[in-house]
């Protein structure tokens, strides 16, 4: 007997739960007993389809059916009829079925995740060795000499607990959709998003202070922001890898949103559209590599504000927007 | 930086005739002030005199009619002028279109009121019947001024006489305690009880002259309470019993009073030198204490983390513009950092939270504009400084602005010091010399 084809019967997840050969053709699909595929889907006709040899073409015909059936993102009626080629999806009821031709184009073979592989392992670890140490540094920065050393637990327990705990939820989704418990991606993937916004909202301000260029200490809110979306981009799109473009474009999307959301918030109550209002982070004095200014110059700089508070003070309706209490307190 | 509460104070003036909102849901909303000594055969003989001559001035809602705030006030002269406090009236003279002003006498007979003319600065206001009703006096002489050189004697009995929260008319024994010191206008020490609803109205000597008006308490003391001298309330008649009565908002006079106020404080303020906050590395400026009142405090000796010392100065006085809006003072701070005992790193991180924790501007959109800044690197007297500089401008009081300067030292990666200058309702241009007086009093102090 020579195989001609082979109907797959998928599960809900993609997967493939049921196989039949094709060893001659017409094939006729429903529930039926004397179908060949044999469907147990109450929402399929006895004899809902059967696909037929046309030539060298082979043809899907819809049966008898209320529901027809869903092919290339269409509904087909009863009675219709729609060219088959191999790799072909279509839906009859609540059941998926796709047809393999010996004649189709294999998709090339993908590499093994990244996560098994003992190279993410070390660098997770260094990661997370990392990070408790940056913060277990800043709790140090925090206290004073000779404080009782209890102080160090909370983060020392607290933070595998929470970014195991994070990351566990997030590979449970994994788990649920791609059948993979993908924990240590999800972990790589936090310990990396949040490693580098420490090191960002710290670096940015001294940055700032030593240049004197107060911009870097003001994009800081908005890169917060992109990393969050980043991150949340990434683990999702580990759960959904089939949905990663839909998922990049509502992640910048919602990004933009926010973003503006922050910008106009800004411009509303603090009349500018980037915080802080003054630089206000101060590094060690060896740090500062920008030059000084006289107190003559400096007042002389302070005399141009004038122009854009005059003409801000004679803006009264600025504040439509606050409620009348607030502004008579 | 955090700011230190060391004590609390009433704002001069919009507790007296402000606070009766509240006084009437708690009676007891004024203080129990102590245990008033019963009325001395002198009071009684003083009240009855002057009684006629004593008004409850009330401030109406247009429309429905009910109370906005209540104060005192008292017939001076014979044309049926009326003092009492601008606080008093402020609501009048900033929203006539909502506002309307009334008297009632002791009789309880009432009457409408026209605002002639106020001082603010000093907080008083000159008011008088609408013309074609009855007068306001209920009778009996006219209250006259006792003469500025006629001085009184710390201790001396004085009377004040008023309708303590909207309870009934009143009068209050206590004594003259001398100017108030440090104040940056003279203010009468009056040591006697003053209540919310008797602003504006009369103290008198035992001769019933008018020696001063009536116009706040502290709520933190017992029977610390504050008079207008009568001098001002005689400049004030004398200059506006002719005026044509106020039916438009007043902010143009307003502005006006307040820019004389701000150019008298500044140019008394910058005639004097810093005094020295006596560390041993930096000069940092301190006012003198002429009319500011400062407050000092400082780390334990035992401390195991940051060092610090703190020096609060403040002016008394404010001048009540209205009651979202109080201006015309100044505050100097500092604070001396020593983290010798932190090491570099831990001591720039409490430095740098120090510096952070500072706000500008006031939230209300309305009377200010938010506020603007400029910051540098500064080298003042070798000494390189962090300094900001911000201004908000007042919306409604064209040309006033307030500062705020926020400097912290730059050289030593142990130690620091971080201070600021606040003034408020300022014109640009004093604003920038006060920033300028500011900066320029700090400094490294010549190595001993």
């Amino acid at each position: 007997m020579i195989r001609l084809g082979l109907i797959e019967l998928l599960d809900p997840h993609g997967g493939v739960a049921h196989r039949v050969p094709v060893t001659q053709w017409p094939v006729t699909i429903g529930r039926a007993l004397d179908c060949d595929v044999l469907l147990d889907d109450p929402h399929a006709a006895a004899c809902h389809a059967t696909i037929r040899a046309d030539g060298d073409a082979l043809v899907l015909e819809v049966g008898d059916t209320r529901n027809g059936l869903r092919l290339r993102g269409r509904e087909w009626p009863a009675g219709s009829r729609v060219p088959l080629a191999g790799g072909a999806e279509w839906r009859i009821g609540r059941s998926t079925l796709r047809l393999r031709l010996p004649d189709e184009a294999l998709a090339p073979e993908l590499p093994l995740a990244p996560a098994t592989t003992g190279r993410r392992r070390h660098a997770v670890t260094v990661g997370l060795v990392a990070l408790l140490l940056w913060l277990l540094g800043e709790q140090w920065l925090r206290s004073d000499p000779g404080d009782p050393l209890g102080g160090y637990l909370p983060v020392l327990v607290g933070l595998p607990i929470a970014l195991g705990a994070w990351s566990f939820l997030w590979a449970l989704g994994s788990k649920v959709f791609t059948r993979h418990f993908d924990f240590v991606p999800h972990l790589s993937l936090a310990l990396a998003v949040l490693l580098a916004s420490l090191l960002l909202g710290a670096l940015l301000p001294l940055a700032a202070f030593a240049t004197g260029w107060e911009a870097l200490a003001r994009i800081r809110d908005l890169l917060t922001l992109a990393l969050g979306a980043a991150l949340l981009y990434g683990h999702l799109s580990l759960i959904l890898p089939a949905r990663r473009q839909a998922l990049a474009v509502g992640f910048a999307t919602m990004f933009a949103v926010g973003a503006s959301l922050h910008l106009v918030l800004n411009q509303q109550r603090q009349d500018r559209w980037f915080g802080p209002l003054y630089l206000s982070t101060l590094g060690p004095p060896a740090l500062r590599l920008a030059p000084t200014t006289s107190t003559a110059e400096f007042i002389e700089q302070a005399r141009g504000l004038r122009g854009a508070l005059e003409q801000r003070a004679r803006d009264t309706g600025g504040a439509a927007w606050l409620p009348d209490d607030e502004a008579d307190e | 930086m955090s700011r230190l509460a060391a004590w609390s104070r009433l704002a001069l003036g919009c507790g007296l005739a402000l606070a009766v909102a509240v006084a009437g849901a708690q009676p007891v909303a004024a203080p129990a002030t102590g245990a008033a000594a019963p009325v001395s055969p002198s009071a009684q003989r003083l009240y009855e005199r002057a009684r006629g001559q004593l008004v409850q001035v009330r401030t109406l809602l247009k429309g429905q009619d009910s109370q906005a705030s209540v104060g005192s006030g008292f017939v001076v002269g014979d044309d049926g002028l009326i003092v009492t406090n601008y606080h008093v009236v402020s609501q009048l003279a900033l929203q006539p279109e909502r506002y309307r002003l009334v008297y009632t006498r002791v009789d309880g007979r009432e009457g409408a009121l026209q605002l002639l003319g106020f001082d603010a600065v000093h907080d008083l206001a000159l008011v008088r019947p609408a013309p074609g009703g009855a007068t306001a006096a209920a009778g009996g002489v006219p209250l006259a001024f006792r003469p500025v050189a006629e001085a009184l004697a710390q201790g001396e009995r004085i009377y004040a006489l008023g309708n303590p929260l909207d309870v009934g008319f009143a009068v209050m024994e206590g004594n003259y305690n001398g100017l108030v010191e440090r104040s940056f206008h003279p203010s009468i020490f009056f040591g006697g009880a003053l209540s919310s609803g008797m602003s504006g109205g009369p103290a008198l000597d035992e001769a019933g002259r008018v020696i001063g008006v009536n116009v706040a308490t502290r709520r933190d003391g017992q029977q610390v309470s504050f008079l207008v001298p009568a001098r001002y309330a005689q400049a004030l008649v004398e200059r506006a019993r002719t005026a044509v009565p106020i039916t438009m908002p007043v902010y143009a006079e307003l502005t006006a009073q307040l820019m004389e106020h701000q150019e008298q404080v500044t140019q008394r303020f910058l005639a004097q030198p810093w005094r020295s906050a006596g560390h041993p590395r930096y000069a940092i400026p301190v006012p003198q204490e002429s009319f500011m009142r400062c407050w000092g405090r400082s780390t334990s000796a035992d401390t195991k983390g940051l060092e610090f010392e703190r020096s609060d100065c403040e002016m008394d006085h404010q001048v009540f513009v209205s009651g979202a809006l109080s201006t015309g003072t100044l505050a100097v701070r500092h604070e001396a950092y020593d983290g010798r005992r932190l090491g570099m790193l831990r001591f720039t991180e409490r430095y740098s939270r120090s510096f952070r924790n500072e706000g500008f501007g006031r939230g209300n959109r309305r009377e200010y504009t938010a506020p603007q800044c400029a910051e540098r690197f500064v080298e003042q007297a070798g000494l390189p400084l962090r300094a900001v500089l911000c201004l908000s401008a007042y919306k409604r009081l064209a040309g006033l602005y307030d500062l705020s300067v926020l400097v912290a030292t730059l050289d030593q990666p142990e130690i620091g010091a971080q201070g600021r200058i606040d003034a408020r309702g300022v014109s640009f241009d004093n604003a920038m010399k006060l920033a300028e007086h500011y900066l320029q009093g700090y400094g490294l102090r010549a190595a001993p």
